[in-house]
């Protein structure tokens, strides 16, 4: 069962109600601040049905979920208390938890609304945390009391907690200092103690500004005697801290009443007072200030079957747009990959198709196994080239041209040839010259034609020519 | 209300969707892409092959392009040429080329001419298309003149059958 906390409005309507005083404040969320409205105060005896008057008007706000309401419970009719256990993990307190708030409620649990909002961690002890309950009856006659009047609040907080928190955000807490935020309401006087950010008790004296005393001593007496049980009752573990007491409530701004209740409490010892601004509003302002953050102690009794129908619209709402936001994921990604996928492929097959077009004109086969082609490609030309060298050599220096070259230096240079064998690299020659250098330049310009050659010669003979000998070949075998 | 109930079933199964494409298309995807570059890679290797046998087809090209496909016979370029118009001629085995070109042999034996003459005769059988060439020659003295040899040749071509 979760805490209430799929509040999606940014306005909320605080209401702190008693018999015959009520008060209304407009909360509203801009750009992260809470702004504060008062937006209806009234007293006395009219006060109830001028509220549902007011509520009236409010209704297509509400109703639409444009705003919400939220009401408190009240200290008395509730139960806040930090229970110890020596467990240090938050998961194991968990479990031990209900059976010693069991312990220390008054009523059975199973007629409860409970939870465990906090938590605190103390060195060298275990887990402690705080219990918030209210019995089942107590939260039922004062959600009828409210529909009694037309009003239907998303939100029943814990009076104490709403006052606690809302007096820390309003005004920082000061060191090891015990505060006492002081409520003085039409029918009751609220107390909550509390230090370091962490409210410890809260209390509920019937006393009221109904009760307005004047002059009885009495009742001023027993309020003081009951403020020192509670002061007495605080852990005292860390010495005698500073006390400060800070007035708040549409009591607080009778300053004759404020003055009466300060001059009781003198006999207790170094209380600094002081006020909150704006006190009338102040709880409504807590209440609707709580309902629009995530305050940690904020509570909802209105929980399982107490539960508002905005709740479970909103729950309803945000795991429709949960489950939509999965559906569109899932869609958008199962596209994406099918997209991707479809491209990969579309991308190999346009490069298969590349591919084997080429190697069919390549090869001249009518058709290529995939995976083959530059293998078989390869083979193909080197087929082709064989049949195509003659073509290559066709375009080759000819050797028609050496030996007329050959023939021409010969006849140039007087020469008789008297053999010659000239092949692809290889000349062979005999023959003869009337000089002996006349056999040199023969040989000289053969060379420049590109012959590696042996020129042997003889010495003239009987015929008075030069018998020479060429043997060599080409430097590149044609 | 309907939707309420089906939402559910109905974004879960998107979910396990996307879930098991992308799965898929992970697993897949590496395989696809190295798939898609080696076929890149053999497109690269072929295109560079052809670049390379452009050259060797462009010589095939222009024997294609020549406006008779068979050679003067070498009996003809011999009389043109002042030689005896009979010589030996002994033919070697044809070798098949491409596109149903055919390298032709010959041997071709003088039995005694004139240098010059012999030397014009080269000039022609290699000026004629498609163009005689000679791949070996050997010559011997004959006579008491000079400038007279016995010429044995072997000259090739290439012609193309007719089809």
């Amino acid at each position: 069962m979760a805490l209430f906390s799929a509040y999606r409005n940014e306005v909320c309507y605080g209401i702190d109600w008693a018999e015959t005083r009520a008060v209304v404040v407009r909360s509203v969320r801009v750009r992260g601040r809470i702004d504060h409205q008062p937006v209806f105060e009234q007293a006395g005896p009219e006060t109830a049905s001028a509220l549902a008057l007011f509520f009236t008007g409010l209704k297509g706000e509400l109703e639409t979920g444009r705003a919400s309401a939220a009401g408190a419970m009240p200290v008395s009719q509730s139960f806040i208390r930090w229970l110890q256990t020596p467990l240090k993990s938050p998961a194991k307190a968990k479990k031990v938890l209900p059976s010693l708030l069991d312990i220390q409620l008054p009523f059975p649990l199973e007629t409860c609304v409970y939870r465990f909002p906090r938590f605190r961690r103390v060195p060298a002890a275990g887990i402690d945390a705080l219990a918030v309950a209210a019995p089942l009856q107590n939260i039922s006659t004062r959600l009828a009391l409210f529909q009694s009047k037309g009003i239907d609040p998303a939100m029943l907080d814990h009076e104490g907690l709403a006052l606690w928190s809302q007096s820390c955000a309003e005004l920082p807490l000061e060191r090891d200092t015990l505060r006492i935020v002081a409520y003085l309401g039409e029918d009751r006087t609220v107390l909550v103690l509390g230090r370091n950010d962490e409210p410890t008790g809260a209390h509920s004296l019937r006393l009221g500004l109904a009760d307005h005393p004047g002059g009885d001593k009495e009742q001023l007496a027993r309020f003081a005697l009951r403020v020192r049980q509670i002061l007495r009752a605080q852990p005292s573990e860390s010495g005698h801290p500073a006390m400060q007491w800070l007035w708040t409530g549409p009591g607080a701004d009778r300053a004759e009443w404020v003055e009466a209740l300060r001059n009781a409490l003198n006999e207790l010892g170094e209380l600094r007072f002081a006020a909150h601004k704006k006190p009338a509003s102040f709880l409504a302002r807590g209440l609707g200030e709580r309902c629009l953050t995530g305050a940690d102690e904020r509570f909802n009794f209105r929980q399982d079957n107490l539960e508002h129908p905005s709740a479970a619209q909103d729950r309803r709402r945000q795991s429709t747009r949960f489950l939509a936001s999965c559906l569109a994921a899932g869609i958008l990604l199962s596209v994406i990959n099918l997209f991707w996928q479809a491209f990969l492929h579309r991308q190999l097959n346009r490069s298969q198709e590349e591919l084997g077009r080429l190697a069919v004109e390549l090869s001249g086969m009518p058709k290529i196994p995939k995976g083959q082609e530059v293998m078989l490609v390869r083979r193909s030309l080197e087929q082709q080239d064989a049949l195509l060298q003659p073509f290559l050599q066709a375009f080759e220096p000819a050797m028609q041209a050496r030996l007329l070259r050959i023939l021409e230096i010969a006849f140039n240079n007087q020469i008789q040839i008297e053999k010659m064998s000239l092949q692809p690299g290889v000349l062979a020659m005999t023959g003869s010259s009337t000089d002996w250098d006349r056999c040199e330049t023969l040989a000289r310009e053969i060379r420049a034609e590109g012959y590696e050659i042996n020129l042997s010669r003889q010495e003239a003979g009987a015929d008075e020519r030069v018998h020479f000998t060429i043997q060599g070949g080409s430097r590149a075998t044609p | 209300m309907q939707l309420h109930k089906t939402l559910p079933w109905l974004a879960l199964a998107a979910a396990i969707a996307g879930l098991l494409t992308t799965v898929f298309s992970l697993r897949s995807a590496p395989t696809l892409l190295k798939q898609i570059s080696r076929r890149r890679a053999d497109l690269t290797e072929l295109q560079a092959l052809r670049q390379e046998r452009a050259g060797h087809r462009s010589a095939l090209d222009l024997y294609e392009q020549l406006p008779t496909k068979k050679a003067v016979p070498l009996k003809d370029l011999a009389a043109s040429a002042g030689l005896p118009p009979n010589p030996d001629i002994r033919w070697q085995d044809d070798i098949p080329a491409a596109e149903g070109w055919v390298l032709r042999a010959v041997d071709v034996r003088f039995e005694s001419v004139r240098l010059a003459d012999l030397a014009r005769f080269l000039k022609l059988a290699q000026e004629s298309r498609p163009p005689w060439r000679l791949r070996e020659c050997a010559l011997t003295a004959v006579g008491s003149a000079p400038g007279f040899a016995l010429a044995s040749l072997t000259m090739e071509t290439l012609e193309k059958k007719a089809p």
